[in-house]
């Protein structure tokens, strides 16, 4: 092609203008904070005073003296693993009974799918209501079933169980949606078929449905994991870390770590930069290993 | 109105697929070209050089003598019109026919012109004011060619218009066509794979192979001298028999064994040297199932009955001599059936000749005026 | 498929228990929402308050949001919430459109590039974990205003949009494009006149997903409109009434109507347009 192209030139030229907005918006508010990130992972600044370059002293700081960091990072696994172990097997048991033909079928969907409307810092809020130690109704209606009160917010370990309940009562519904959509593409003659074979229920969900709801699992639960693993606002807006950083999460930790706490934590460009870094490389870590187990056990099949 | 010719022309995508490998191709002033090969063969991707759609990547498109290749479409004033119709679904059939006319940047007045005259020459009035999804394919086609009509075109692209509609809808589009042409006397470039829609319309037809223009010539001519074994076996319905055969000669004449007969081949067809004949040479024998003739003579072939197909007009027949089977087209009063005994006779005149490699037609055409 | 009696009987009293349990922190926030905060004060598990009043919705409708600011309203961030999610949606379908439309049908250099580029870098960089250094630009670039977070919220909805309006293009016959560019129609001028009506169906379920999202997000509005209080959103300053210094100190029945006012909308939404709901989300995540 040694001739000047004309036919298509002009084509080419309104590409570039037509895509232009996406990338330059990618290119500003997404690979620019990227690179920032990078840059300086490397340098200690605290806000004022003197930039000054460290190396990696940041990230030996990350892995040798951050305990509540690495609290915080078990903390993330904790709610994620826990709520999932929940979640996933209560919105694929719905979506199993609500794919059969059944009386009301839209209106339960449409009932389990709504919480997920909300904005999850709205629901963080509400949850703060509900779950309040004196004048909350979850602890009205324990006492009024003979019970103790709980204090939700004084230990860790309640702290997290009403994040993972909230996150469940706020996502199952939408991932049974999931479910059901990859449930509804398989053949009803397959399970004709194992009907006539004579296969129960438990069978035919335990050796059809599952097996060959595979992709679709495979991309719910990777959306579910990462999900989860990012949480952030729930957190800030239900427990805020109380007490104490026991309910800290990664993506709380790191925000806080830029933004301060209320006069808390002192802010450190350098050191949020690396906690950055590592977290991405979790939850690259995390994603590798999820694509190569489920690669592994989608090959069976 | 336009001659189009393409000059040495060649099209290869970026994934490395050759479409089109040097193509030579003059669409003459007010004819109607068809052009005719399987899927695949690169004869869509030569309309689309046509339209301006793709440049070729060698080889030069001219209109009028004038080099064309970075036109746009618009400024080369075609038309298409598509297998899938390609009507804009959201417009209803009066804005898809006034679409290209207002890029003209027409006035209303004159688009309103021009598009009630096409939809009264197309018989399509009385829907304009409806959308495509609701029209027959019959419909869709006809508001297709209206929208190419109403620009006054110097040449109408068909890509296989009438692939999508059925058979009723397909014969009466084609007559259609054939009036549309002789209305507009524009040039037109036609694309099937159907070589009877490809007879009826074309003034002349241009068989493709695998990125190649292989033939170009009337209908007839192509019917009368097939130039190779592949445009043979693609054009003619029911198909040519083919006969694998060996070259014998007396030092003279040339003839072929043919169904386990000595078989003469026409003197003056041959040019012995310029074929590259000689004795031995693999050969394939071609006659066409309507070039066999019911005979009384004594020296016919006598041919064992299979299958009687009746096809209304005419009979097709499934013979066999030994082993051989072959198909025999005759006229529908023939009492026949399956089982007789069919006695047939070959004029050598209507014989095709290919080598068995390369397949390249070995005789010379017919005269003009050519068969007896 | 046939179930015995008891079968179904279990099956519903399942399904009907989770209708509870999905419920009733609803029920108890519209409750708490017209109740008195001497009632709440009081504890207790009764649903319908005891002397309804709409009281709360009045205070908060009409309440400053802080001390320092005692001129905007709650009416004037719901007000906001509103222009800074119109302006997003339009920001998002013009330019998802588009460049879905160039990705898609487009043959520019650099074309598989870009495409890798948005993918990878959506996939780590969008979302909390840059928005320090997002924070940085916007500031440096002044850009902490409706219009800048409207514009970010844009330019970090992530790939999802972009996936499904690829993946309905692909299902627009293509011989569309080649007979608009016959008719005269530029590349441009075939995604306006051609693809882009075309694809109104899926242009509509991102606008619906996008005005969603853009209505509960709390931590970005949160960042960039610190700066100038009158132009929060709403979601931001219902969260607010949590911990503010001012009327509404940590008074659940203000709170409650608080939250209800931001969900509203959503609900309202979400009862309209539950099926164009069900379907962007179902798309978006099973076939992206």
């Amino acid at each position: 092609m040694q001739k000047v192209e004309k036919l298509g030139k002009k084509a080419t030229i309104q590409s570039y203008l037509m895509i232009a907005g996406t990338v330059i918006g990618l290119i500003v508010f997404v690979v620019i904070p990227l690179i920032w990130i990078m840059r300086w992972c490397l340098f200690s600044y605290k806000g004022y005073g003197a930039v000054r370059f460290v190396g990696l002293d940041n990230f030996v700081r990350v892995f040798a003296r951050s305990d509540k960091f690495w609290l915080a990072v078990g903390n993330t696994f904790i709610f994620a693993f826990g709520k999932l172990l929940v979640e996933i097997p209560l919105a694929l048991a719905l979506a199993y009974i609500l794919t059969r033909k059944l009386r009301g079928r839209n209106f339960f969907r449409s009932v389990f799918f709504m919480p997920s409307m909300f904005s999850v810092a709205v629901i963080g809020v509400i949850f703060t209501y509900l779950f309040n130690h004196n004048q909350g109704v979850v602890n009205a209606v324990i006492e009024a079933l003979g019970g103790t009160g709980v204090k939700w917010f004084a230990s860790g370990t309640t702290a997290m169980i009403l994040l993972m309940i909230a996150s469940v009562w706020q996502n199952f519904g939408i991932n049974m949606l999931f479910f059901m959509t990859g449930m509804q593409s398989i053949s009803p003659e397959i399970y004709e078929a194992a009907s006539i074979d004579g296969a129960s229920h438990k069978r035919q969900f335990v050796g059809i449905t599952i097996p060959l709801l595979g992709p679709v699992m495979q991309m719910v639960l990777m959306n579910a994991i990462l999900g989860s693993l990012k949480v952030t606002d729930l957190v800030l807006t239900l427990t805020n870390g109380k007490p104490s950083g026991k309910s800290e999460v990664m993506m709380t930790y790191i925000y806080k770590r830029f933004f301060g706490e209320g006069g808390g934590a002192a802010m450190d460009y350098g050191y949020g930069a690396a906690l950055t870094i590592v977290t991405a490389i979790i939850l690259t870590i995390v994603t590798l290993i999820y694509l190569k187990v489920t690669k592994k056990s989608s090959d069976i099949y | 109105m336009a001659e189009i010719t393409l000059k040495g022309a060649s099209m290869t995508y970026p994934n490395g697929t050759k479409a089109l490998t040097d193509v030579d191709l003059t669409v003459r002033d007010h004819e109607f070209m068809v052009l005719l090969g399987p899927s695949g063969c690169g004869k869509s991707t030569l309309l689309r050089l046509v339209a301006g759609l793709e440049k070729p990547t060698a080889g030069e498109v001219l209109f009028d003598g004038q080099v064309v290749n970075e036109l746009e479409p618009l400024k080369r004033n075609v038309a298409m019109v598509f297998q899938s119709f390609a009507l804009y679904p959201h417009l209803n059939v009066y804005k898809n026919m006034a679409f290209p006319l207002k890029s003209m940047k027409l006035k209303p007045e004159e688009i309103q012109r021009r598009v009630e005259e096409a939809a009264k020459i197309l018989g399509i009035e009385h829907v304009l004011n409806r959308r495509p999804r609701v029209l027959s394919g019959g419909q869709r086609q006809r508001v297709a060619l209206g929208r190419a009509m109403v620009r006054e075109p110097v040449v109408f692209l068909l890509d296989e218009p009438l692939s999508n509609l059925d058979v009723k809808m397909r014969l009466e589009l084609r007559d259609q066509i054939v009036a549309l042409h002789k209305r507009l006397g524009t040039t037109f470039l036609y694309v099937t794979h159907d070589q009877a829609e490809a007879m009826q319309l074309g003034d002349r037809l241009a068989i493709m192979d695998t990125g190649r223009v292989v033939q170009i010539g009337s209908p007839q001519e192509i019917y009368d001298y097939p130039n190779s074994l592949y445009v043979a076996d693609f054009v003619g319905a029911p198909k040519m028999n083919f006969f694998a055969s060996l070259l014998r000669t007396d030092g003279q004449n040339w003839s072929v064994r043919l169904l386990g007969r000595e078989f003469p081949l026409p003197a003056e067809r041959i040019d012995a040297d310029a074929a590259g004949f000689s004795a031995g040479m693999r050969v394939i024998v071609g006659v066409r199932p309507e070039d066999f003739q019911p005979s009384q003579r004594e020296d016919a072939y006598t041919a064992a009955v299979g299958q009687v197909m009746p096809m209304g007009a005419t009979l097709h027949v499934e013979a066999y001599i030994g082993n051989q089977r072959f198909l025999v087209v005759l006229n529908n009063h023939t009492p026949i059936c399956e089982g007789d005994a069919l006695r047939l006779e070959v004029d050598p005149r209507t014989v095709h000749l290919f080598a068995a490699e390369g397949g390249q037609n070995l005789l010379l055409p017919p005269r003009k005026g050519g068969k007896a | 498929m046939r179930i015995s009696l008891g079968a179904k009987i279990a099956l519903y009293a399942f399904l009907i228990i989770m209708v509870f349990i999905t419920l009733i922190p609803l029920l108890y926030t519209v409750s708490a929402s017209f109740k008195t905060n001497y009632e709440i004060t009081a504890g207790g598990i009764n649903l319908i308050p005891a002397e309804p009043t709409l009281d709360n919705y009045k205070t908060v409708w009409g309440m400053s949001g802080t001390s320092l600011d005692s001129r905007t309203t709650y009416a004037d961030y719901t007000f906001n919430s509103l222009k800074v999610s119109l302006l997003t949606v339009v920001l998002v379908v013009v330019f998802t459109s588009m460049s879905a439309y160039c990705f898609q049908r487009g043959h520019f250099p650099g074309r598989k590039f870009l495409y890798w580029l948005f993918m990878c870098t959506m996939f780590i960089g969008a979302g909390t974990i840059t928005i320090f250094p997002l924070l940085q630009i916007t500031t440096s670039l002044k850009m902490n205003n409706q219009v800048g977070l409207a514009i970010v919220q844009f330019a970090t909805a992530g790939a999802s949009n972009l996936f499904l309006t690829m993946g309905y293009m692909k299902t627009i016959t293509r011989d569309l494009d080649d007979a608009a560019k016959i008719d005269g129609c530029s590349f441009f001028g075939t995604w306006w006149r051609i693809i882009l009506p075309l694809s109104r169906p899926i242009l509509a379920t991102i606008a619906l997903m996008s005005f969603q999202h853009s209505w509960n997000n709390y931590l970005l509005p949160n960042l960039m409109l610190a700066g100038d209080q009158s132009a929060t959103t709403l979601v931001v300053a219902v969260v607010r009434l949590q911990s503010s210094g001012g009327a509404g100190a940590s008074q659940y029945n203000l709170m409650m109507a608080g939250t209800m006012l931001a969900m509203l909308p959503m609900l309202i939404l979400f009862l309209c347009m539950n099926k164009m709901f069900v379907e962007g989300i179902t798309q978006g995540a099973v076939k992206g």
